[in-house]
């Protein structure tokens, strides 16, 4: 989720104004976004086209979505190169910006499933519903402890970075990333024994389905916070990042406070409400 | 002046009125045009009580549009163009007043909303209407008669009560001259009730189901309480012998019933088309 | 406010030519120039289907085409019209103004702009595609409600391709708005305060909220939608514990805001027009400004008005009657304000402004419907009959398409340095505003005598008003044909608007209009300061 930022929206540094010709302003031409533009539209086409079951469908997916793997590289690359030239504060702040009303939207989105459970919920007698197993809560309350601590510890990474702790800031990174894999593995773990021991699946109800849908949405949230922590880490191993330069690692962090906190209202309201 | 205004305003409700009714022959009865029910005649005067509170301020509106268009129009004679902005307390006004209107509006049909949920009490008749793709289906659970794409027939000034659900998809109850709509859901009971003058009403299936939506016909016949009767008899004796659905209007889409999926089934995707397509 | 008026760094900018510019730029103007192509070109598309449906109900029972084939043209009409045309040509015109409006360079994210756009495509040709797989394109109108759009009873996939493109297309919204917001937060002229911020930019700024917030939970209920038809999930399904009402609760907490999101960005262009044209300052610029927050806060807070016979419980409705109602109080301010705008004016009968004041007229009439509409007791008697499409196409078409043909008017010269032809305009406005009355004020009629919606048949009662509909259908055709061709002619003929070529800036300052028509790559040479 970086975008890039207009040269435009640079203020000044030392050497403002040093340009007479205008044309300076004008943002620079790219060919990323129409090929990020044409990887996603192909990705959902082949996507359809498999379900159909058309041969080579899952090739030409896996294809399209390599296509666009290297497209969003491709433009977050140009936007590190650009962004040498613009004044960090000006564009952390629009990027920012622009991340949290990202996060808005995807909280808009939980909110959708909050609202489809809790509506269920409300129209139905029984909770859960006849035939649908209580969901055991201990295993599921570690895992809300793991990933609420793994918080901390990313707020502790980041701190150590800032105030220059090279290692520990490393340390803490890494401790952040087992934490979310533990997490991820214990539902994993939950959702192998919901489907293959009680034979609780997708199908089984719409109680199940929204507890896949919810769950599963938000380890699809919390891999891509892991994709995103483990490339912040890889950067902090090159030494990336400095008390001014610093914007994808607070992005990766935003997202993980945030992907945490949705769980936290799911916890609730899928286990113990 | 005022009283004036007022007449102005219900001389065009009354012609309003009329050309609604005979303008075109309607043959659909409606609330407006012919209402049928205690609950057609109160949302039809509650409509037109809305309409005629909120009008004069959609004629204000109007009215000023036109002067200002033709007031102040540049007629080349260099007039310099006014240059105020704003007036706090016209502004004022023009909030103020409207969210009284409106709120008085609201406060107004809401009894009137009262009345059309809660007002059936003790009904005479409960009917089950169940929707299908593409007919409706009417039980009388006291008489033991279920018929299907037929007419629903009901006694005439008494509260008849209707439960509706439905099979498949979601339908919409709707007849306009007795002033009643509500959709049927699958796995939801809804409910509605009227009080019928005698007659013939004519309405349709009002919510997209299918192909065939169009064709989802309801006829309604409100009969005086003695033919009510005769009909119930001949009709429970004909349920008695195990002949449901054996009125002769059925008979041309007597297959459809089979083609109706009981709720939720779970179908292959070959199959499915022909449920859709009939 | 930062200025954000230098430059910096050594490289200088690379530049593409010809086809390669156009796919490759990420300037706020030409991406702006061309959503509006694609606007224009997808009008006429939803407006053909528009005319196949009036075509096919000229007569009670003419099958011209099948009923099938009826309700694919209807929900295609609608999602064309809907997402493809107005939300693109609003974004066209957003994209395209408020950074000149609020003095920058551009937006702030300008290849998420570019991408935005570029995700149209995919979605528009799965739509346009549709139609040409197994079982024809989504025909379970535009709102897809299930069961009827479940896999049970819509085998076909013209219903996937359509959940599928309408995902991608929120996605694309939502990027555009992320970008609008961030733009005017961030990015305005020095000394521009948020009590300066020209209205048009206030619209887009309301917009973008209501995008945020309300086009994810449409993509939340299309998941749960798409998963029903192809994990066989339970959550619209009776049978399983879910419910279909549910959905009707989803798309509507969209579905509503929606419809404001189609118009808002509407009455900003007025909001700059009618200044303009009467030659006096906009009246109330607060009020106009509150009441836009106002529709876009209690825009949320309607939606069960479109289930008034869902079976939703009496208390509901209540509530939900008493807050529509309550959107007409801000409405009303702004159609008011208009009007004391013009009060004292010297109005020149510009074709923009002869647009803007057929909005002002239809808007009010779409509003009154709107109005009755949210009335239980009269919604229970037109629910989903042609008065509640009288009602919409009096809002979206005499509404929204108006302020949309006044902006074009009054912008085109801005965006291409060349005027559009006034004769040819006073005879697009006389069509387009006498055939869209022509065509949907008698559908007021057609719903209080009981006719449904969504019918490729009717009684044979309703003919006579029915060909009378259609007969009007060919002036806002020809409207169309001759609104085109003035376009194309004038992009034919030398650039010779000024700057200014309406003297905006003699009455109220707008900063578009102190740069060149059309703006330069970099908009200003030197980023204007606000006093
Ligand atoms: C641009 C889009 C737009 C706009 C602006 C509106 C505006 C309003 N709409 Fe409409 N509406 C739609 C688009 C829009 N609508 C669509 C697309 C549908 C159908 C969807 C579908 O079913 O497919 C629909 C359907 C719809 C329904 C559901 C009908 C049904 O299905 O049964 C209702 C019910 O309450 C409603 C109400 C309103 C109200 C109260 C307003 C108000 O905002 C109007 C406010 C304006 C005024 C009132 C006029 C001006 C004000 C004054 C002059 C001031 C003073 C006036 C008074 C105090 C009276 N609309
Ligand atoms: C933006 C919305 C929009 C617009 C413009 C229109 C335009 C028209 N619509 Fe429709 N319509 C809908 C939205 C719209 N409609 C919706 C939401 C439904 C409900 C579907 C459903 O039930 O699911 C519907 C349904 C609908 C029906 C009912 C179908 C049914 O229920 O069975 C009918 C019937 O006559 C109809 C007719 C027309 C006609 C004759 C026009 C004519 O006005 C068309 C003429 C052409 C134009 C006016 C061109 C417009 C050009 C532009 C918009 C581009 C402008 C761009 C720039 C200037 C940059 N429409
Ligand atoms: Cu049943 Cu429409
Ligand atoms: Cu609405």
């Amino acid at each position: 989720m970086e975008h890039s930022t207009a040269a435009s929206s640079a203020a000044p540094l030392a050497h403002a104004g040093a340009h007479a010709d205008p044309s300076h302003h004008a943002p620079q031409p790219s060919f990323w976004p129409i090929i990020l533009a044409s990887g996603m539209g192909l990705v959902v086409l082949f996507v359809f086209l498999a379900y159909l079951g058309v041969p080579l469908a899952g090739l030409l997916l896996a294809a399209a979505a390599v296509f666009t793997l290297v497209a969003a590289s491709g433009w977050a690359n140009t936007i590190a190169v650009e962004r040498r030239r613009m004044d960090p504060v000006q564009t952390n702040k629009d990027l920012t910006r622009g991340f949290f009303f990202f996060l808005a939207s995807e909280a808009m989105i939980f909110f959708s499933y909050f609202e489809y459970l809790y509506y269920t919920r409300f129209t139905h007698a029984h909770w859960p519903p006849a035939g649908m197993p209580k969901l055991e809560t201990s295993m599921p309350a570690i895992a809300t402890l793991i990933l609420v601590a793994s918080s901390f510890t990313l707020n502790w990474a980041v701190h150590a970075l800032l105030k220059g702790h090279k290692v520990a800031a490393k340390n803490w990174m890494l401790l952040t990333i087992a934490m979310g894999i533990t997490f991820l593995g214990m539902q994993g773990f939950e959702w192998g024994y919901l489907n293959g021991v009680l034979g609780f699946t997708v199908t089984t109800g719409a109680y199940s389905s929204t507890y896949f849908l919810m769950t599963g949405f938000h380890g699809a949230h919390v891999t891509v916070g892991l994709i995103m922590l483990a490339l912040v880490y890889w950067r902090m191993e090159k030494g990336e990042y400095n008390q001014d330069y610093h914007m994808s690692l607070k992005a990766a962090e935003y997202y993980w406070h945030f992907v945490d906190i949705v769980w936290v209202f799911l916890f609730f309201s899928l286990y113990l409400f | 002046m005022n009283s004036a205004f007022v007449s102005a305003l219900l001389w065009l409700q009354q012609s309003a009125r009329q050309a609604l009714a005979q303008g075109l022959q309607a043959n659909t009865r409606t609330a407006f045009t012919a209402p049928g029910s205690t609950v057609a005649r109160a949302a039809a005067a509650e409509s037109w009580h809305a309409f005629l509170m909120v009008m004069p301020f959609i004629l204000i509106a109007f009215v000023l549009l036109v002067y200002v268009m033709f007031k102040f129009r540049d007629k080349g004679d260099g007039r310099q163009p006014a240059t105020f902005h704003e007036n706090n307390p016209l502004e004022l006004l023009w909030t103020v007043i409207p969210a009284i209107v409106v709120t008085l509006v609201a406060l107004h049909s809401f009894p009137v909303l009262h009345f059309m949920e809660y007002g059936g009490n003790h009904p005479a008749l409960n009917v089950d209407v169940v929707g299908h793709q593409f007919f409706w289906e009417y039980k009388y659970p006291a008489y033991g008669i279920d018929i299907s794409n037929d007419t629903l027939v009901v006694p005439a000034h008494q509260v008849v009560d209707l439960d509706l659900t439905s099979v498949d998809v979601i339908h919409g109850f709707f007849v306009p001259g007795l002033g009643i709509q509500m959709d049927a859901l699958p796995g939801r009971l809804t409910n509605l009730w009227f009080k019928a003058d005698p007659g013939v009403y004519k309405g349709q299936c009002d919510q997209l189901c299918g192909a065939n939506h169009s064709q989802m016909l309801i006829d309604v016949q409100v009969l005086p309480d003695d033919q009510f009767q005769a009909w119930l008899q001949a009709h429970r004796s004909q349920a008695g012998a195990g002949a449901p659905a054996a009125s002769p209007a059925a008979a041309p889409a007597a297959a459809a019933p089979t083609m109706a999926m009981p709720a939720g089934m779970k179908m292959a995707p070959a199959a499915k088309k022909g449920g859709t397509q009939q | 406010m930062s200025a954000h008026a230098a430059t910096l760094g050594e490289v200088h900018p690379r530049q593409y030519h010809g086809l390669l510019d156009w796919l490759t730029t990420t300037d706020h103007k030409k991406i702006g120039l061309m959503y509006i192509v694609f606007s224009l070109v997808n009008g006429w598309l939803g407006g053909s289907l528009a005319g196949m449906i009036r075509l096919n109900l000229y007569n009670p029972n003419w099958h011209i085409v099948t009923p099938e084939l009826y309700n694919q043209l209807m929900t295609m009409h609608a999602t064309i019209m809907i997402f493809l045309t107005l939300m693109t040509a609003f974004s066209g015109f957003g994209n395209y103004l408020v950074p000149l409006m609020i003095g920058a360079r551009d937006m702030a994210f300008p290849k998420l702009n570019a991408f935005a756009f570029w995700l149209l495509f995919p979605a528009a040709f799965m739509l346009y595609g549709s139609f040409f797989v197994v079982g024809g394109a989504a025909g379970g109108g535009w709102w897809s409600y299930p069961p009827l759009s479940t896999a049970q009873f819509s085998a076909g996939h013209g219903e996937d391709l359509w959940i599928l493109a309408v995902i991608l297309l929120g996605i694309s919204s939502i990027m555009g708005a992320i970008n609008f917001l961030v733009t005017v937060i961030d990015m305005r002229a020095p000394g521009m305060s948020w009590t300066k911020v020209p209205l048009f930019v206030w619209s887009w700024v309301v917009t973008a909220w209501m995008l945020v917030l309300a086009v994810p939970v449409l993509s939340g209920a299309m998941f749960m939608l798409l998963s029903d038809r192809w994990l066989s999930t339970g959550f619209y399904r009776p049978a399983l514990g879910g419910d279909p009402l549910l959905y009707q609760h989803l798309f509507w907490f969209f579905g509503h805001p929606e419809v404001y999101i189609m118009i808002l960005p509407g009455f900003g262009m007025v909001s700059h027009i009618i200044p303009a044209m009467a030659r006096k300052k906009i009246f109330g610029y607060k009020g106009m400004m509150v009441a836009l927050w106002a529709i876009g806060v209690i825009g949320f807070m309607v939606w069960a008005h479109h289930m008034f016979t869902a079976g939703i419980s009496a208390q509901a409705r209540v509530w939900f009657s008493m807050a529509s109602m309550a959107i007409s109080v801000p409405t009303g301010v702004k159609i008011y304000s208009w009007l004391a705008s013009i009060w004292g004016g010297v109005i020149r009968f510009t074709t923009s402004m002869k647009f803007a004041l057929g909005f002002i007229f239809t808007f009010v009439l779409g509003g009154l419907s709107g109005l009755l509409l949210a009335v239980v007791p009269f919604d229970i008697q037109v629910h989903n009959t042609y008065f509640v499409v009288a009602h919409f196409h009096y809002v979206l078409v005499g509404g929204s398409v108006m302020t949309l043909f006044a902006g074009t008017y009054y912008w085109f010269p801005k965006m291409t340095g060349r005027m559009l032809s006034e004769k040819l305009g006073s005879w697009v406005f006389w069509l387009f505003f006498i055939g869209m009355n022509w065509v949907f004020m008698p559908m007021h009629i057609l719903g209080i005598e009981g006719m449904s919606r969504r019918i490729a048949s009717y009684r044979p009662e309703f003919q006579p008003l029915n060909q009378f509909i259609s007969l009007g259908f060919p002036f806002m055709l020809l409207a169309g044909l001759l609104f085109t061709y003035s376009i194309v002619a004038a992009l034919r003929r030398p650039a010779d608007a000024g700057n200014d070529p309406w003297e905006s800036n003699q009455i109220e300052r707008s900063l578009e209009w102190e740069t060149s028509s059309p703006p330069p790559a970099y908009n200003f040479a030197e980023i204007p300061e606000v006093r």
